[in-house]
């Protein structure tokens, strides 16, 4: 931060108050300083720099012409730190805006160190970058005068993508992934989001989720824990879902993957502070529906008798208590054994694109179906659909 | 050596950011542009995509409405217009991706329902709309270009002309008296005149760095925001020797972005780090300012 100009002697005080009014006279003075003479200006150059390998920032200085150091004195300027002590500069990173082409632009003010205190003349410093890259701060080589007057990599000036930051917020799925979301009741969970922002904080919108099964969610509602972000932060993101039960049986039996039903996206507007520009961060968050304990009791018994019934009543092997008490083995034995595959997230059951997950309440009940009725079933299911289209072929055929 | 230099560096750096930034204190609002509804409130949009509704007096201000849209990117300017008896504002946007760069307008109602979007492959810096003609006009950020839409229409963006010499084209006014279009270069400061028939395009001043321009009510002057300078300064246009005239001190603003007529003499100037909208006299006198966050 720079001192105020001490009014040592009367002269100065003169000349200050000169300045002063000749600032401060506004209509009455034309405005000629708008077109400032160029070839007066003290050299002004930027290094671009490269946030990282894929971008580039690079800097225009605009002159915008002398002006009284006491209409800056208030100021919190960083001063830039100079090899050369001929000149001294002060940038004034508060004055960061966007102009209306999109560039980040912040005020420079410079002149010779012994004239500073007495007037300075103003740059106006734009920031063109290319590239996506996360909002940063990086030192950057500022050159006043000549080449060999700024102190390498000496001043830290705030770069912001055109983009916005990509990667501001970092997602890593621990023990629930997939997510289980039960179905038949309102249920919430909440997923914490570690913060990717690099030496610049951010503001965080309103977050908005979507699930992409059909209406298989009534509603789908997420709130985030808090507004703003700084570095290594992080902030959690609480989901309010009322399953549409049938729905999320639909989606269940027909899934994504192997491995979870649907995913829900996540999206968080993201805005780094001093003016960065808004980048929507994008979460797949991977769903699994997961029905009622009782619910899924309810399809092994179900589909255990009913496959078991099935089986004395076909089956021609063994008597019929013989043959209910084996499907009733084969039902539960196969829908545990199908258990204990699916438990390491590695088996997959699928007949014709339908999902035989012995998790799932529809799919429990067919697998013991299935497994209780065995071969007696197959067989009435061959003769039957085997009959209708050989039925079909010998009508066609005729 | 070099260690402690550095160090001190960001040190005031981290000083600088610590005291120039309430940050989180409140939503941001940073106006970016105004207009004035005739016998309504003035329409502030601010660089998030908010446009506020503010009634403005002689002596105080108040938010009467607020209405808010997703924006990939950043909103740059605003315009009023009427369309077969529907009021509208336009708002010019821009967002920016691996892709490049999309710029995109979008028609509101006054109440914030969307009606219509056009697109175009180019920053979007200034949009204003012609009554007489119907015709909104879209100027490029990042090229000479200039554009038209006809929004009562659903024809995509038609290209109207290159403005010579200008590489950033910016906020433009429109005087239906003169059948001109004002517009500037944001780089080089430039302001232009575009006679529309014939059309001829002529600099007719300079400043800094023009952030917004509005006519004056009685169509004498162009009031510029040149935030290069932080100030207001007009620019007559008759046939006066000293066309050029600050109508407010320089560094009298943080950044100012927004300009409108609230009644025949009195401005409202937006401050887009100010997060503010002021109310200046005809001798360019404060009157007032109201936060707008």
């Amino acid at each position: 931060m720079m001192d105020n100009p001490p009014f040592r002697s009367p002269i100065r005080a003169i000349v200050a108050a000169f300045l002063i009014a000749a600032s401060c006279c506004a209509p009455a003075c034309t405005a000629q300083f708008a077109t400032p003479n160029d070839s007066s200006a003290i050299p002004v150059r930027l290094d671009p720099v490269h946030p990282n390998s894929n971008s580039t920032v690079t800097f225009s200085a605009k002159y915008l012409g002398p002006i009284p150091y006491a209409s800056i004195s208030g100021k919190e300027l960083q001063d830039v730190q100079m090899l050369d002590p001929t000149y001294r500069a002060g940038l004034d990173l508060s004055s960061l805006a966007r102009d209306k082409t999109g560039r980040f632009i912040f005020t420079l003010y410079v002149n010779r160190a012994n004239l500073f205190q007495k007037s300075v003349d103003a740059y106006e410093i734009g920031e063109d970058p290319t590239g996506g890259f996360n909002d940063t701060i990086q030192p950057v080589n500022i050159y006043i005068g000549s080449d060999r007057s700024a102190l390498p990599n000496s001043t830290p000036l705030p770069l912001h993508s055109p983009y916005g930051s990509p990667t501001a917020l970092a997602y890593k799925p621990a023990n629930a992934d997939p997510q289980s979301l039960p179905m038949g009741k309102d249920f919430t969970f909440h997923i914490t989001l570690d913060s990717a922002l690099d030496q610049l904080g951010a503001s965080l919108g309103d977050a908005t989720a979507t699930i992409n099964c059909d209406r298989c969610l009534q509603t789908l509602q997420v709130k985030l824990s808090k507004t703003a972000l700084s570095l290594n932060d992080q902030v959690d993101a609480t989901f309010t879902i009322s399953p549409s039960t049938f729905k999320a049986m639909a989606a269940a039996a027909q899934p994504e993957s192997d491995k979870y039903d649907a995913t829900i996206t996540l999206v968080v507007p993201v805005t780094a502070d001093k003016g960065g520009s808004r980048r929507d961060q994008t979460v797949p968050i991977r769903v699994k529906f997961t029905p009622p304990l009782t619910g899924i009791a309810l399809g092994v018994i179900l589909g255990t008798l009913f496959g078991a019934f099935i089986r004395m009543y076909l089956g021609t092997t063994h008597t019929n208590k013989q043959e209910f008490y084996l499907g009733l083995i084969y039902a539960i034995v196969c829908w545990l054994f199908a258990l204990l595959l699916f438990a390491n997230g590695k088996t997959a059951i699928k007949l014709l694109g339908f999902n035989f997950d012995p998790t799932q309440m529809f799919p429990a009940f067919m697998l013991c179906l299935f497994a209780g009725g065995g071969p007696p079933l197959v067989q009435l299911l061959k003769n039957s659909v085997l009959g209708s289209m050989l039925g079909e072929k010998q009508k066609n055929d005729a | 050596m070099m260690r402690k230099p550095i160090a001190s560096a960001l040190a005031s750096f981290v000083l600088a950011l610590g005291t120039a930034m309430p940050a989180h204190a409140a939503p941001q609002a940073h106006p970016v542009a105004a207009v004035k509804q005739p016998n309504g409130p003035v329409f502030v949009l601010t660089l998030e995509g908010t446009v506020l509704a503010v009634n403005m007096s002689l002596d105080r201000a108040q938010i009467v409405g607020r209405f808010s849209f997703p924006v990939t990117g950043y909103a740059a300017d605003m315009a009023y217009g009427v369309v077969n008896g529907q009021q509208m504002l336009f708002i010019g946007t821009t967002s920016s991706s691996a892709s490049g760069v999309l710029g995109s307008v979008f028609a509101f109602t006054t109440d914030g329902r969307r009606l219509g979007s056009w697109t175009l492959r180019h920053v979007i810096a200034g949009v204003a709309f012609d009554n007489a003609s119907q015709t909104l006009y879209v100027s490029s950020g990042d090229s000479p270009e200039l554009y038209s839409i006809a929004p009562q229409s659903k024809a995509p963006i038609q290209f109207v002309a290159n403005v010579p010499g200008t590489t950033h084209l910016g906020s433009m006014a429109i005087d239906d008296q003169r059948q001109t279009l004002y517009l500037c270069d944001v780089d080089q400061g430039a302001i232009f005149a575009m006679q529309k028939q014939p059309r001829r395009i002529t600099a007719i001043g300079r400043v800094t760095t023009p952030q917004a321009l509005t006519l004056s009510p009685d169509n004498t002057a162009i009031f510029i925001a040149d935030s290069g300078r932080k100030q207001v300064v007009s620019l007559s246009l008759g046939t006066s020797k000293m066309p050029m005239r600050n109508f407010t001190p320089p560094y009298s603003f943080k950044t100012p972005s927004g300009l409108a007529y609230i009644d025949a003499t009195h401005l409202a100037v937006a401050d887009q780090l100010d997060s503010s909208i002021s109310v200046f006299d005809a001798t360019g006198k404060k009157l007032y300012s109201l936060p707008l966050h």
